[in-house]
């Protein structure tokens, strides 16, 4: 009986030890690992009439996503607290477009500047799950 | 009339064992369907239950020995001293004894936060580590042992010291284990100074994190609990033998 007790003894606290040192490797095998990068500018041409009347065309630097992405869809990356800890989590951002220049389009709403977007993932993603960032 | 008594002992026995199988089987259940939901919820989406879990283990097994350690030397001296104050000083541990937590739990609050101990592991240790529960229960046990061993160890050494390891300790040895259980246990379930001593949560035990389960996502609650009763279980199945002996012998004394 003895016997029995040390032998369930050790595997108890050896489980528990494995499942400490490697429980987070795991459970992050199975999660979506995505990369991301912070939404870019691109120059988007517009036009200006002077005091004259003369017509100008000027170029301004707005936030752009490729139009794969627009297409695609947006992932857009954020921080938040899900059982003590800080993850990451994705949530699918609303984009309203605007002008397309040079294979970007303009992104009036839906993003702001210092936002991260996700750029590739291993899998498709879905809205508001837990991800690795690699 | 021997029948009745093991009805009722054995309707009783179920009472007390239901709250256990409901436990078990609730962490087995989500949603009403059987399921390991629970358990991949605590054990694999839940990380800060593992540093909880190792600190309830290490501040109970350093409790414990450390315990031992100030207990054994104490009882020995009680038993084995011959000063003015002795029995005052034993019914003053006896009063301490019966003191709930709560009147002490506030000076020991203000006396860790006046040494700088508030939120460290000594916060929990240090003052777990004198109990006089121990020192009475084996100041009892000590008047049962032989006593002609110890006047012939004090023939061959006057060490006090060499005396209470080689005459004494080895007489100890069903008391001890009792003596470890309890205090094993005692400290194992401990809530309130953890709560009170401890602000950073990597510190806290698994007490703390069955009281604040709700708090975390999935059903966590009850593969928490289960996996809590597992280590005093085994321990109590350890030393079960001499849980009865190291408790009672004392009194036939």
């Amino acid at each position: 009986m003895k016997k029995i007790l040390v032998i369930i003894t050790a595997v108890f606290f050896a489980s528990m030890l494995f499942l400490s040192l490697f429980s987070r490797d795991i459970h992050n095998s199975g999660l979506p690992h995505v990369s991301a990068s912070r939404v870019q500018r691109a120059q988007f041409p517009f036009e200006y009439t002077d005091e004259s009347g003369e017509i100008f065309v000027g170029s301004e630097s707005k936030l752009a996503i490729t139009k794969e992405q627009f297409e695609h869809g947006v992932y857009v990356l954020y921080k938040d607290e899900k059982n003590g800890e800080i993850r990451d989590f994705i949530r699918r951002a609303v984009i309203e477009a605007g002008r397309e220049n040079g294979g970007f389009v303009e992104v009036v709403s839906g993003l702001s500047h210092g936002d991260k977007i996700v750029v590739s993932s291993d899998r498709e993603l879905c809205e508001g799950e837990v991800v690795v960032r690699d | 009339m021997k029948k009745l008594n093991a009805v009722i002992f054995t309707l009783l026995a179920a009472v007390f064992f239901l709250p256990i199988i409901a436990t078990v089987v609730l962490s087995f259940l989500a949603d009403g369907m059987p399921s390991l939901q629970g358990y991949s919820d605590l054990l694999f989406d839940c990380f800060v239950f593992y540093p909880m879990f190792w600190n309830s283990v290490i501040y109970a097994a350093v409790i414990t020995l450390v315990q031992l350690a100030v207990i054994i030397p104490c009882a020995f001296g009680f038993s084995q001293a011959k000063f003015k104050g002795k029995n005052a000083l034993l019914v003053f541990y006896i009063v301490l004894m019966m003191m709930p937590l709560q009147v002490t739990i506030l000076p020991n609050y203000i006396g860790l936060r006046d040494m700088g101990l508030i939120d460290t592991p000594l916060a929990i240790i240090l003052p777990a580590i004198f109990s006089p529960f121990g020192v009475v229960v084996m100041n009892q046990y000590m008047k049962s042992i032989d006593n002609s061993v110890i006047e012939a160890m004090r023939l061959e050494t006057n060490s006090v010291i060499r005396i209470m390891l080689t005459a004494v300790v080895p007489q100890l040895r069903v008391c001890i284990f009792a003596v470890v259980l309890f205090v094993f246990a005692d400290c194992w379930n401990m809530v309130e100074q953890p709560m009170l001593f401890l602000k950073t949560d990597s510190l806290k035990t698994l007490s703390v994190f069955i009281t604040n389960a709700q708090n975390y996502e999935g059903n966590v609650l009850f593969p928490a609990a289960v996996i809590f009763i597992i280590p005093v279980l085994l321990l109590y199945l350890f030393f079960n033998e001499n849980l009865e002996k190291g408790l009672t012998l004392g009194g036939l004394s």
